[in-house]
């Protein structure tokens, strides 16, 4: 299943160049440069190849780990996408753990406390969050702390030589991102906690006299984590994707800006490239997240041995 | 619902040592934590060695070069190789690292020695003798610069090596026959015919820089992003799509002297910032001391006075172009009626937010010749345009008004579009890519259009001519006398005469209704008021970024 999700995108990613209308090679190469430089860069590129070629040619290029060369300066794609990768990938992590760290205890807290004011006003806040878009989210951070307050950089990545310098540039932009899944965990937790509480384990635990807090976080918590992991996992997927408005409006680099600008530049073996590494990073969280789904829940596996 | 008050007792051994329980010892963390988590950005922010905003020549006037210069690029840099530069951003930067034998002086169009000690040409403007400056060096141990540099930077460009480089700036070069090397400094430059822009925009332009053959032919392809040169800085390191670093060569030959005085910076950072927002907060922050900035935003900054905008007309153009083979757009006094019903003001008012020149023809004022200072001026006048289209047989016209997307098109299309309907034509507005819209030439009919252009008006007539027609001639015009007018002005080297032939060119264009001229675009840059900016429009990077001083 993994396997043809990855065939059918880079298949589709293969016939892009011809899919979409303009010569990429003029627009790469600008009004001054003469039709025989056009030629000749069509030729490079295999421009003229047939189509099925082309894709077969990219097939074989990535499983060697060659993903082409660029219109532009013909450096390697590989080397472009691996120098931006771990920005985005670094960033979508942080995240991630920035909106775990936050939306489960969050989530635990309003389950241990259902129906009073605490409650109410947590899930007050979890909705706000989830229907702030990172952009906006972005953008009123960026006002407050960097430009008003001027506590933290507005733009750039900082030098990841210089991890403080680098941590500094991160916490804007990781905060942007996370705060929509703070809502979302927090209400999953909040729900499938609720769920899990009421079950009879839990009534036990309590005639045995455990405190409330070790139940919730020990016993409770860990069944009800199983929905929230998948979650996490679809979450890491957006999270690679919404860092495009976010690297936009902190400038900084990633594969999110460098394929939106690849795009407009028609430089199309980025524009492969790229998308396909974030496929392949969507696909390999998806099959993390099935893996540990079924090491975390024992009836998961249990089911999938008496199949 | 807790009913236990019993004490949970603590499992670790650790914690059961310190003998305070879970619950005390996870609250004292999460202080700890939240506190960390507020204060170390705090203290760190309060560290000025690592605030990016703390750059010394904001208000300081540092001695001998020791201050960093940060500024703002539109977009990462693609290809540095003079002879493939794509993009402004690349000659910015190579405006620092490379040197030519001539050069601009910044705020005009006056051109000087650099590399060349002595420059003379011959009267019939075919061959050109130059002699180098000596002792001037390469970065990075290349060498000096000698005159196989010199004959190796030219004939790449013209296409004379074996094989063909197919450098985009080939016309530049275009009469070359090649350049003679006379000595270790001496050589001449021989050219097949006349060529009136060599010493307006070849020599002194991006074509122009001598680069250093040793370097070239050891780094291959790697010189696009990590070029060398005999310049004032060295091209350091590049971090893509965050900075460019270029350090102060020690070993500068100072051949730009004349240009402008000793730079004062001891590292120029470039930052690549795309997006206009962000690049409006790095300059607020003063993460960036200089930048380019939207039209909508200069009011902003005018209006607060810790900065400073600087403006710079350039030659770049933009118009509202017919397509002349078009069966509504082919009568001439059609397209007479379309100009004359156009409100230009207010294009510019509520396209530019008033902020940009307008423009009444082809050649900008400030270029060195070419300018038509008596061309006419076209206000609205919709009685006179209806009287034009009645004289035409012409009613109830629909028309399609193409744009693509850039800096105020939508607006002047729609302006456009309301200007027209007055004359009972219907307009109906496409937004277009670029490359489709190239496709499918035969199709236009309106269009808004802009293109760049530099210090010599043949750069500009060029695209006008019948050769450009299913390429950048856009309006499919063809004009023989325009086409023989433009191909004699490029031989033809007295400047009055020159001026007069350019003068005719846009007369015929005005006569033959095949623009309705709207803006020369008008970069605007924010900055600190400390900060002196040195703007040199002639070139493709509109700004000196060495010669920058702090007042």
């Amino acid at each position: 299943m993994t396997l043809a999700v990855v065939v059918v995108v880079m298949t589709f990613l293969g016939v892009l160049v011809h899919l979409i209308p303009g010569d990429p090679v003029e627009t790469v190469l600008g009004p001054r440069a003469s039709p025989a430089l056009a030629e000749r860069v069509r030729a490079e590129m295999g421009l003229n190849d047939p189509v099925p070629a082309q894709v077969v040619d990219f097939f074989r290029g990535a499983a060697r780990g060659d993903l082409g060369r660029d219109f532009v300066n013909n450096a390697p794609v590989t080397a472009i996408v691996g120098s931006h990768l771990p920005h985005t990938v670094i960033l979508a992590f942080t995240a991630l753990a920035a909106a775990a760290l936050l939306g489960i205890p969050l989530g635990v807290y309003a389950a241990t406390r259902p129906d009073t004011l605490m409650d109410r006003v947590t899930s007050l806040l979890s909705v706000s969050f989830i229907t702030m878009p990172s952009y906006v989210a972005g953008l009123l951070l960026l006002l407050l702390f960097a430009v008003m307050l001027g506590w933290l950089p507005a733009t750039g990545a900082g030098s990841l030589s210089d991890p403080g310098d680098y941590l500094r540039h991160l916490i804007l932009p990781a905060t942007a991102l996370a705060i929509t899944w703070v809502g979302y965990l927090a209400r999953i937790v909040r729900t499938s906690m609720l769920e899990v509480m009421g079950a009879n384990y839990i009534r036990a635990a309590r005639a045995l006299g455990l405190r409330e807090r070790l139940i919730a976080y020990r016993y409770a918590l860990k069944n009800a984590v199983v929905p929230t992991v998948a979650l996490l996992g679809v979450s890491l997927g957006d999270l690679l994707g919404g860092a495009v408005f976010v690297e936009l409006i902190f400038s900084r680099p990633g594969l999110g800006s460098l394929i939106v600008n690849a795009i407009a530049n028609r430089n199309f073996p980025i524009v492969r490239g790229g998308v396909l590494v974030i496929a392949l990073m969507f696909v390999a969280a998806n099959l993390a997240t099935d893996l540990t789904y079924r090491f975390l829940d024992p009836r998961v596996r249990v089911e999938a041995e008496a199949r | 619902m807790d009913g236990s008050q019993q004490r949970w007792v603590p499992r670790s051994p650790v914690v059961g040592r310190l003998a305070i329980d879970r619950r005390e010892f996870l609250r004292k963390v999460g202080i700890v934590g939240v506190v960390a988590g507020v204060g170390v950005p705090l203290l760190t922010a309060c560290d000025p060695a690592e605030d990016p905003g703390a750059t010394p020549e904001n208000g300081e006037a540092p001695e001998g070069g020791t201050g960093i210069l940060n500024i703002r690029l539109v977009q990462d840099i693609e290809n540095l190789d003079p002879a493939f530069m794509p993009a402004t951003v690349d000659d910015a930067v190579m405006l620092c690292v490379a040197e030519g034998l001539v050069g601009f002086r910044p705020g005009g169009t006056d051109v000087v020695n650099v590399l060349a000690e002595e420059f003379e040409s011959s009267d019939d403007g075919q061959t050109h003798e130059f002699q180098l400056r000596e002792g001037i060096a390469f970065h990075g141990d290349y060498g000096e610069v000698t005159a196989e540099d010199v004959k190796f930077s030219f004939e790449r460009i013209a296409g004379l090596t074996d094989p063909p480089i197919e450098s985009t700036y080939r016309d530049d070069w275009a009469t070359l026959e090649g350049v003679e090397v006379t000595g270790t400094y001496t050589g001449v430059i021989r050219l097949s015919e006349p060529f009136a822009p060599l010493m307006l925009t070849t020599l002194p332009g991006h074509a122009g820089l001598v680069i250093s053959q040793a370097a070239w032919e050891e780094r291959g392809e790697d010189v696009a992003t990590d070029p060398i040169g005999s310049g004032p800085y060295e091209f350091v390191e590049w971090e893509r799509g965050q900075l460019i670093l270029l350090r102060r060569f020690p070993d500068w030959g100072e051949a730009s002297l004349e240009i402008a005085d000793e730079p004062q910076w001891e590292e120029i950072r470039l930052r690549p910032i795309a997006d206009d927002g962000a690049a409006d907060i790095a300059v607020e922050t003063g993460e960036v001391d200089f930048g380019l900035v939207s039209h909508a935003s200069v009011d902003r900054f005018t209006g607060d006075d810790s900065f400073e905008v600087t403006q710079q007309t350039t030659f770049d153009y933009g118009w509202v172009g017919f397509n002349v083979t078009d069966e509504a757009l082919a009568d001439v006094n059609v397209r007479r009626a379309i100009r004359l019903a156009l409100d230009v003001d207010s294009m510019i008012e509520a396209a530019f937010e008033g902020h940009t020149t307008r423009a009444h023809a082809l050649v900008a004022p400030d270029m060195p010749i070419g300018h038509w200072d008596d061309a006419p001026t076209y206000d609205r006048d919709v009685e006179a345009a209806q009287a034009l289209l009645d004289e035409a047989g012409v009613s109830d016209l629909t028309l399609e008004m193409s744009i693509v997307e850039e800096p105020g098109s939508r607006i002047i299309a729609e302006i456009v579009q309301q200007n027209l309907a007055e004359l009972g034509i219907t307009v109906n507005i496409n937004l277009r890519e670029r490359a489709e819209m190239r496709e499918n030439l035969e199709n236009l009919q309106l269009f808004y259009f802009s293109f760049s252009n530099s210090a010599d008006p043949s750069w500009a007539t060029v695209w006008f001519t019948s050769d450009q027609i299913g390429e950048w001639n856009f309006m499919s015009w063809s004009n023989e006398d325009f086409d023989q007018l433009h191909e004699e002005a490029l031989t033809e080297l007295d400047e009055d005469e020159r001026h007069d032939m350019y003068v005719r060119m846009q007369e015929i264009m005005d006569e033959e209704a095949v623009a309705a001229w709207v803006m020369y675009r008008t970069h605007h840059y924010a900055h600190s008021p400390n900060l002196e900016p040195s703007l040199l429009t002639p070139r493709y990077g509109k700004y000196l970024a060495w010669d920058f001083r702090t007042a």
